[in-house]
């Protein structure tokens, strides 16, 4: 077990590496000089004594393995350089946005887990019923729906026709409420087609007859046995959902107008920020790589005797 | 009479066969009875049915069956839980799979307790290690707290006669215990049901004649979803009769 | 198999809307009422009518004939984009399983990076690069996305090669192009092709996702994102105008999504997976 997860933990290093390599090959790539942008910026774009400055000042001259490094270097203390588009420094200003982004994906997974884990164990009790049957439907409709219609659909019913919410953005947990749901609800439905299946094949395997033969109730079986097992493929997908909803945030930020990484990566992107688009990436996709080895931990430690092969 | 059968009858209904076709079965108390027949010859679904898990969707089922002089078929699905694991209880054919991978086996064995008996946790743990002991584990307490993967086929089995005896019942069913062991294991997971006749009627299922004749008693011999021969085993043994049998027997002693 | 496919309503209804959606999109010019890209802000929020079937947007163009076209955009990208993602996925897939251990370990790795980045960031990511346009949209969701593809494919090309066939064939002196394509690839290409149509339906949420952001496509572009991003500002006054393009893009991509399921079911069935 523990041989496993220092395995599992060793595997995730290179792929971060790999990350980061990736992430400042694009930002390099970009092809918009971030000296003159900040020169621009300044309106002094003609000052080319100005630009060789700024260029040297963010050790631009140097070749592009020592940049690399120093990069990472101010990456792991936490030191990204100024945005040159607001000049703030690019760690404050993820510091202001992150919380938003964090808040919302957080509650997102909470609508998530409730809906999944409620819906499931209903349609694998109620398997071949009416409801089971509603919410197949549903479902495969439900995964179809953009985020950002939902989004508008959930203002319009909840906000502008019902106004039980606000249309403006409230501070506190109210404010996050339909957002969050927007967000989560295409991702979940996926989800409860997985766990669905996943229970009812827990639910006519062996050990479950053989419960049944033990005066178990349906009930008792999907509770107490059932639930457990069929966890590790929903688990794993929640981990790969938590990513595309740290992704999808920046939908779920413009329809709410909230202030969140997402707004803030997609207009460092129109205005040519590339070393804050490239740290904003970064971080999503650390966080991404954390949650998939946080969700095959968590399998393992549920079911601990599945083998599986590390590159799986 | 402990349980008798009627004119039991399965029909698969995607293919329209009949894999039980109108047995007739009776065993009394504490007795021991044999249900001998190669895979495929349905006495499987004698026990699935038994313990209705043969769903209506995919089989037709008619006949009865009467457990102390009560038909179990018709009772509703409440009443029914509350006899399986009390007063009929299985020992299933592959212990490797028959437990929750995931659930400790104490509690597995503890939760057949408490289902049948208002009980504490303390007391249900008790009576856990007290089927363990006649059950012929030891380190009870060691097999409490591991999980079922972690354990041996012959240790589950017994593992599985515990949870079987646990509650006392009047009718064992032992659906092939033994064809999942090895040689060794086979034979005293044998002895140890055989100890148990008695005390309960003990229903042995196998296609393996020297375990049924390890174990003894009352036989069916069943092909096709009939009965087609039915006698003490040492004598159908020793000059059976029916063709089908003598086949058996023949291919038995070449192995 | 076909028959087998079409006996199921959910196909039947997923082709008709895929169907639908095509013929919007090759004949838009005949379909479509307006001109999409006509502006008169005399007429911006006209109510339906005979001219104008779902009315008119904030710059007075026609709603319904944007709608129309959006279908170019939703199905014209979409799906070679798709065709692009699959034979790259094919060709990396097989050849990861067939050159040897250690190019094996190389792809593999490379996927697991590209996998480690949610794809609306790669794809992001890679517009801030390239900038707008069409093509850099393509270009984005094909680097977004390959690696899944190309992972894919590897582990059906995997599964195929562990069978005894492909060991028979080897053994009677099959070569490995020979076997790769005649043996290899014509096993795993239905499963490739559901895997594939279950795809459509995302990169037409991503692209959309994206012009609702407001990268990649100009402004003012027919396309469905686009066209809920502009009506933004109208959700008071004219929701409706946020509401038919969100229906146009749920009905294709429920279409594709209809369709990919049931050929996977009638696939599964036939033991394919």
């Amino acid at each position: 077990m523990k041989k496993y997860f220092i395995k599992r933990f060793a595997s995730t290093i290179p792929v971060l590496i790999g990350v980061t390599v990736l992430c400042f090959i694009l930002m390099t790539m970009s092809g918009k000089d971030p000296a003159l942008a900040a020169a621009i910026r300044s309106n002094s774009a003609g000052d080319t004594i100005l630009v060789d400055s700024l260029r040297e000042e963010m050790g631009l001259d140097k070749p592009l393995p020592t940049r690399y490094f120093l990069w990472l270097k101010g990456l792991l203390k936490g030191d990204m350089g100024k945005s040159v588009v607001t000049y703030h420094s690019i760690t404050d200003d993820i510091k202001t946005f992150f919380p938003v982004t964090f808040q919302l994906v957080i509650m997102a997974m909470g609508w998530m887990i409730i809906i999944v884990f409620s819906i499931a164990i209903l349609c694998a009790r109620f398997h071949g019923k009416m409801f089971d049957h509603i919410v197949r439907v549903l479902t495969i409709g439900g995964i179809c729906l953009p985020v950002f219609w939902l989004g508008f659909m959930l203002l319009l019913l909840f906000a502008v026709r019902l106004s039980i919410f606000s249309v403006v953005p409230k501070a506190g947990i109210s404010g996050y409420i339909l957002p969050s749901f927007a967000l989560a609800f295409p991702s979940a439905c996926g989800a409860i087609r997985v766990m669905r299946s996943s229970l009812l094949s827990e639910i006519s395997s062996d050990y479950a007859a053989y419960a049944r033969t033990r005066g178990l109730s349906e009930w008792q079986i999907i509770v107490r046995h059932g639930f457990k097992n069929s966890l590790p493929p929903v688990i794993t997908l929640f981990g790969q959902y938590l990513g595309y909803m740290l992704a999808g945030s920046a939908v779920a930020e413009k329809v709410f107008s909230l202030n969140g990484v997402g707004t803030y990566l997609v207009s460092c992107v129109v205005s040519g920020d590339s070393s804050a688009a490239a740290a904003c990436i970064v971080i999503i996709a650390t966080v991404f790589v954390i949650t998939n080895l946080a969700a095959d931990v968590i399998n393992r430690l549920i079911c601990p005797w599945m083998v599986r092969e590390i590159n799986d | 009479m402990l349980l008798e059968i009627k004119e039991l009858s399965v029909k698969v209904k995607s293919s329209g066969v009949k894999v039980v076709n109108g047995i007739n079965l009776s065993v009394d108390e504490g007795e021991p009875l044999l249900i001998l027949g190669q895979s495929g010859s349905g006495k499987t679904m004698i026990c699935r049915t038994l313990f209705g898990l043969t769903n209506r969707y995919n089989f037709d089922v008619s006949g009865q069956i009467f457990f102390e002089g009560k038909d179990i078929m018709s009772a509703d699905a409440k009443k029914r839980r509350k006899l399986y694991g009390s007063d009929i209880a299985l020992i299933p054919q592959n212990p490797m799979t028959s437990f929750d991978p995931s659930c400790k086996l104490g509690n597995q064995l503890a939760e057949t307790y408490r289902i049948h008996n208002k009980s504490s946790v303390k007391a249900a743990q008790n009576a856990v290690f007290e089927a363990m002991h006649r059950a012929g584990l030891e380190q009870c307490k060691a097999i409490w707290s591991s999980y079922p993967y972690m354990l041996s086929g012959g240790m589950l089995q017994r593992a599985a006669v515990a949870a079987a005896i646990i509650n006392h019942p009047k009718l064992i069913i032992a659906d092939e215990p033994t064809t999942a062991l090895d040689a060794e294991h086979r034979i005293a997971v044998t002895n140890l049901l055989k100890g148990l006749c008695g005390s309960a009627a003990v229903i042995m299922i196998t296609h393996d004649f020297a375990v049924a004749d390890r174990f003894g008693g009352y036989a069916y011999i069943m092909k096709n979803g009939v009965f087609v021969e039915q006698g003490n085993i040492e004598k159908i043994i020793a000059a059976p009769e029916n063709e089908y049998t003598k086949e058996l027997l023949n291919a038995a002693l070449l192995i | 198999m076909t028959k087998k496919i079409f006996s199921k309503p959910q196909a039947v209804i997923g082709l008709i809307l895929i169907m639908i959606v095509i013929i919007c999109a090759i004949f838009a010019p005949v379909i479509a009422p307006n001109s999409p890209d006509q502006i008169d802000p005399s007429l911006k929020y006209l109510k339906a009518d005979g001219d104008y079937p779902l009315g008119t947007d904030q710059l007075g163009r026609c709603e319904l004939s944007r709608l129309i076209y959006g279908a170019r955009y939703a199905i014209g990208m979409s799906i070679p984009m798709l065709l692009i993602l699959g034979i790259l996925g094919l060709i990396i897939g097989t050849f990861s399983v067939c050159a040897g251990e250690k190019m094996d370990r190389i792809i593999t790795f490379i996927c697991d990076v590209f996998i480690s980045f949610p794809s609306l960031i790669t794809a992001i990511a890679v517009i801030s690069v390239l900038g707008n346009g069409i093509q850099n949209i393509a270009v984005a969701v094909v680097i977004s996305m390959w690696a899944w593809f190309a992972r894919t494919v590897r582990s059906y090309a995997a599964t195929e090669m562990g069978k005894e066939y492909i060991t028979a064939a080897r053994i009677s002196g099959c070569s490995t192009v020979s076997l790769i394509f005649r043996h290899l690839i014509p096993n795993i290409l239905p499963q490739c092709i559901v895997y594939m149509s279950t795809g459509v339906a995302s990169a037409i949420i991503m692209i959309s996702s994206f012009s609702f952001l407001g990268l990649g496509l100009p402004q003012g572009t027919a396309e469905w994102g686009a066209m809920m991003n502009e009506a933004r500002t109208g959700l008071y006054g004219h929701p409706e105008m946020l509401v038919y393009p969100g229906i146009c893009i749920f009905v294709t991509t429920a279409g594709f999504n209809l369709f990919g399921e049931a050929l996977r079911d009638a696939l599964t069935s036939e033991g394919g997976i």
